[in-house]
């Protein structure tokens, strides 16, 4: 067969009627949606980052004592490794070694505590958009695994995860969790989470639905969420200055709302909850930043962290929690070294992105 | 899902294999890789090379103390 006879079998099915009108269908459906002007707004599980995690000292809190002791070897590809030990403090192992590696496809991280469990992050960037993470913990003879795939759209994200998947013992278990979060006008993105979890296999699967929504203004964002089980969360993010930021977040449980047979049962009737908190982020000249925060539970937290020197930053954390009378502090400081070479090269060359 | 016995027992110990290949040979992975990709080469990876055993001593602590 010769090559313009292919052309015209070819032509025969892509050029008949039917799919010519799916096709014009099909680009002036892009041309439409491209003309919109929407950006990718986030994904789900962020969908109250600039507060929880920017703004909130929930993931920086610490108790005791705690060093950090980096070196960097390479910026491109991100190379380095860190030991950290610390005293006094729940959850956080004496000693950790961990050492993480980046490049701008791969992404891999290993920590190891002093009772020998590890950590393991392994993230792969398969092209602009799909990225697939897996993490692990293992721990003396348990192993926890999962698996997450990413794809950022150019107005929406979608993931897909599942952990501890397991086929083995005759049917699906685990836990299965798929997003979605679409922008719809420039400044609104509305979202949809679902979880679906089967523990063991003579146990029935459950189903969970939660909607998101996020409302992006020039200077503040606000977002909402409907989770299952009856809880309502809602938060509001402005940036008041060039260098203060200001969060709100408040959540409502309404206990025994989705599942009102078990809530019964353990809580004795339907139990209402409701916490708000509020905090404010102060940021200096010099990378180091001021976080305060106070919640209707009566528990009022603050957190320094200073850059001394280039390579070495304080971290100052309290925490006083006036319901139940008791007080935590925490200090921690953290150096960075990295040699010559290294610091010559984080100069001039572009940095390297892994997928994080 | 069917899965005879045996190859139920064969997965198993595949995994099992595989956790502990994991577990203890993650973190050199990622050093080694790290060793030989990072630019500029790290000094250990140097002197190996250049067969100066003196340097390779000093330069070995940099494997585990960051001031090194």
């Amino acid at each position: 067969m010769s090559l313009s006879e292919k052309n015209g079998a070819l032509e025969l099915i892509t050029g008949n009627a039917v799919a010519q009108s799916l096709n014009n269908l099909y680009t002036s459906f892009h041309e439409r949606r491209d003309s919109l002007g929407l950006s990718n707004p986030g994904t789900v599980e962020n969908i109250a980052k600039e507060v929880s995690r920017d703004v909130f000292l929930n993931n920086l809190s610490f108790s005791g004592l705690r060093a950090d002791l980096t070196k960097a070897f390479s910026v491109a590809p991100l190379f380095q490794i860190s030991h950290a030990l610390s005293m006094g403090s729940q959850g956080l192992p004496p000693y950790t070694y961990s050492v993480l590696y980046g490049s701008s496809k791969v992404f891999m991280q290993a920590s190891l505590d002093n009772e020998l469990s590890l950590t393991g992050r392994f993230n792969y960037r398969w092209n602009q958009g799909l990225v697939t993470k897996t993490s692990t913990q293992m721990q003396g003879g348990q192993a926890m695994f999962s698996i997450d795939n990413d794809y950022t759209g150019s107005d929406f994200s979608a993931s897909l995860k599942a952990m501890n998947p397991n086929i083995l013992d005759g049917g699906i278990t685990g836990i299965w969790v798929g997003s979605w979060l679409q922008s719809v006008t420039p400044r609104l993105a509305l979202g949809i989470e679902a979880v679906w979890q089967r523990q063991t296999v003579n146990m029935g699967p459950e189903m969970a639905l939660s909607y998101a929504g996020k409302y992006k203004g020039d200077d503040w964002t606000a977002s909402a969420q409907l989770l299952s089980q009856g809880a309502v969360q809602a938060t509001y993010w402005r940036r008041l200055m060039d260098r203060v930021e200001v969060g709100a977040d408040c959540t409502l449980s309404f206990a025994g709302l989705g599942i009102a047979g078990s809530g019964a049962l353990m809580g004795g009737g339907i139990r209402k909850e409701g916490v708000a908190t509020l905090g404010a982020k102060y940021d200096f000249r010099t990378q180091s930043s001021f976080r305060a925060q106070i919640d209707s539970q009566g528990r009022l937290g603050a957190l320094l962290e200073k850059r001394v020197a280039p390579p070495v930053s304080v971290t100052f954390a309290g925490e006083i929690d006036h319901a139940k009378n008791t007080a935590k502090v925490g200090l921690a400081v953290s150096i960075e070294a990295a040699g010559e070479e290294v610091m010559e090269q984080q100069e001039t060359m572009a940095q390297v992105t892994p997928p994080f | 899902m069917a899965f005879s016995e045996e190859t139920k027992e064969r997965i198993a110990r595949i995994i099992d294999v595989s956790r502990i290949a994991i577990h203890y040979g993650y973190l050199p992975l990622i050093l080694y890789l790290g060793y030989t990709r990072s630019e500029p080469r790290p000094s250990l990876i140097r002197s190996i090379t250049s067969g100066n055993f003196q340097s390779l001593l000093l330069t070995t602590g940099r494997l585990f103390s960051p001031l090194a």
